[in-house]
């Protein structure tokens, strides 16, 4: 759960006013 | 090959993706990502045998209950590939960014905002020292 909160960058509109999302992606490692 | 996905997508590593369950994709909504998806093996290549279809049932399951709540299920998705497709994967990173960019910024993050507002704007009629 910590590794996710350390991962998890809150998106924010940009200086330009677009939109930047954050999204996780759980990967396997195989 | 050297291939680049967007940067705002993190990569969380897993043994499977059926070690996803349902509570660690409502966390990290909660802490206030956008979108999640899982990448999981190929179906019948999974090396624990069963994990990848055990996460294709949760996020199923997820998304009709994201909708319900209505943060929207479009914002979770499931994907397969084997370990060679990077470029599929990257092609996904993008697909995705570019699909929760059309649903835009998370109704949690909205809400959360709206209540930490009001939590400062208490915080100052009661401590008005606190608002300078």
């Amino acid at each position: 759960m910590e590794a996710i909160q350390e991962k998890v960058e809150v998106s924010s509109m940009t200086q330009t006013g677009s939109f930047e999302p954050a999204i996780l992606a759980f990967c396997c490692e195989h | 090959m050297r291939l680049s996905y967007p940067a705002n997508v993190k990569i969380v590593k897993v043994p499977c993706t059926g070690r996803v369950d349902l509570l660690l994709v409502l966390k990290a909504f909660e802490a206030g990502v956008d979108g999640v998806y899982l990448a999981g093996c190929l179906e019948g290549e999974c090396h624990f045998l069963k994990g990848n279809l055990r996460a294709k049932k949760r996020v199923q399951y997820l998304k009709t209950l994201l909708d319900e709540v209505g943060i929207g299920g479009g914002r979770l998705e499931m994907y397969n590939m084997s370990s060679a497709q990077g470029l599929r994967f990257a092609e996904i990173a993008r697909e995705m960014t570019e699909k929760v960019k059309g649903l835009g910024p998370s109704p949690v993050k909205r809400i959360r905002n709206v209540e930490c507002g009001v939590r400062n704007r208490n915080s100052e009629i009661r401590n008005p020292k606190s608002a300078l």
